[in-house]
């Protein structure tokens, strides 16, 4: 019995928690024993190794045992996982898009096609699952550290936006707080890297690049604008309730944004190539790069445009 | 899928269920294998897997007390319920009695 007994209390002890795991451990062993001496009892006889082995199936594998024993029972719990479906599906998405956007790019200009399109899949797919691990991890980190977003507790079902589809009827004057600290978050990167203090990885189909002097004009206007972008969602987080000003004044920044995007997109070069690491073809490279960054601008002026186009409506029905 | 199911709603009922019988229970002393075989008497079966980690964690909220203590040339870890764990019990008993009641009333 005590090999058998023992086997099993030193598996699940391998996976309780250290300060815990000897008076655990003291305390099966003696359910286990009392359980097994019963049965002895009523069958007048030691118990096979089968019947004791049935026994401890009985109390449950180590790994579930040890598992009701921690503190902690899941990843992500359901006061959050909600929003982290939410922010996963968004981050999924938006990489999904901008992955297609990229191989189809690849598709069109490469001389090798193909290889170019799975090249581009493949670091797609890879960058996808990045974004989700750290995407988890944060959430996982938010729940253990018993984290709350005290706008679930404290909401106002005027505020409640209508996800990210969004269904017919939604309140005009409400602004989803989960959406501005997503933009929060989105303009906050988008600052730290034009300054610098952010850097991404470079290397991209075996060369590093860097936005070239030809932006150099661009620098201030996007600087300013991202520092009054942050100071309108920091209102908005605080009060979220559309107000014509509050409308007036995102419309003129849109407006702002997209004069931008259509310089940008009009300036020759954008970026260049800082190093060639393994590329046989970097001018190719580079011109798979531009062109994505052209189609990032037109698809980013479509998504200003639209904005819009919404402040627009909203000012006009008001 | 409808044993599956069946399985399902009945853990989700009996889990609250549980904590208030085993604080019932300890309002005189236990040790966890007495502990399980009183309630099996009593009607409720409950596994040591399950029974085990419950008892850990009302003696972490402060509900039970317990103490190692020897019997039968065996150290045994007895538990019992605490004076706060009274006062809880009391209040989960007549929450209890009313869901009852309400449910009672409702079917």
């Amino acid at each position: 019995m005590n090999t058998l007994v023992d086997h099993y209390l030193l598996h699940l002890k391998s996976l309780l928690p250290a300060k815990q795991r000897e008076d655990i451990a003291a305390e099966l062993r003696d359910s286990i024993r009392s359980a097994v001496e019963e049965r002895e009892r009523e069958q007048g006889r030691a118990l096979t190794d089968a019947e004791l082995n049935e026994m401890l199936r009985g109390f449950g594998h180590p790994i579930v045992v040890a598992g009701r024993y921690l503190p902690m029972q899941h990843l992500i719990g359901p006061d959050v996982f909600a929003l982290y479906w939410y922010v996963l599906q968004a981050v999924l998405i938006v990489m999904t898009v901008v992955g297609g956007l990229l191989m189809g790019i690849a598709l069109l200009t490469a001389p090798n096609a193909m290889q170019a399109a799975v090249q581009v899949a493949i670091e797609s797919w890879w960058m996808a699952l990045h974004a989700a691990a750290l995407v988890t991890l944060a959430f996982a980190a938010l729940d253990y550290g018993k984290a709350r977003f005290s706008f679930l507790d404290k909401f106002d079902a005027r505020n409640v936006s209508a996800g990210i589809l969004g269904v017919r009827g939604a309140p005009l004057s409400a602004i989803s707080r989960a959406d501005t600290v997503f933009e929060i978050a989105t303009t906050g990167i988008l600052l730290l890297w034009w300054v610098e203090w952010l850097a991404f990885p470079s290397e991209w189909l075996g060369v590093v690049l860097r936005l070239s002097d030809a932006v150099e004009p661009l620098f201030y206007p996007v600087l300013a604008l991202c520092i009054v972008e942050l100071v309108r969602l920091g209102v908005d987080l605080a009060h979220p309730y559309r107000t014509v000003p509050r409308v007036a004044l995102r419309l003129v920044l849109n407006l702002a944004w997209l004069a931008l995007f259509v310089l940008a997109y009009r300036t020759e070069g954008l970026v260049e190539i800082a190093q060639n690491i393994r590329a046989e073809n970097p001018e190719h490279i580079l011109g798979i790069a531009q062109a994505s960054m052209r189609v990032t601008l037109v698809v980013l002026a479509l998504v200003t445009v639209t904005l819009a186009a919404t402040d627009v409506v909203r000012l006009v029905r008001r | 899928m409808p044993s599956d199911l069946i399985d399902k709603l009945r853990l989700e009922l009996r889990r609250g269920t549980l904590t208030v019988a085993v604080l019932a229970q300890l309002r005189s002393e236990h040790y966890g294998y007495t502990l399980r075989k009183a309630l099996a008497k009593l009607g409720l079966d409950i596994d040591e897997g399950t029974l085990y980690p419950l008892l850990r964690r009302l003696e972490s909220q402060g509900l039970l007390t317990s103490e190692w203590r020897e019997e039968d040339k065996r150290e045994k870890r007895f538990y019992r319920l605490s004076a706060e764990g009274r006062t809880i019990l009391k209040q989960l008993l007549d929450e209890w009695r009313a869901l009852n009641g309400a449910l009672d009333n409702i079917v």
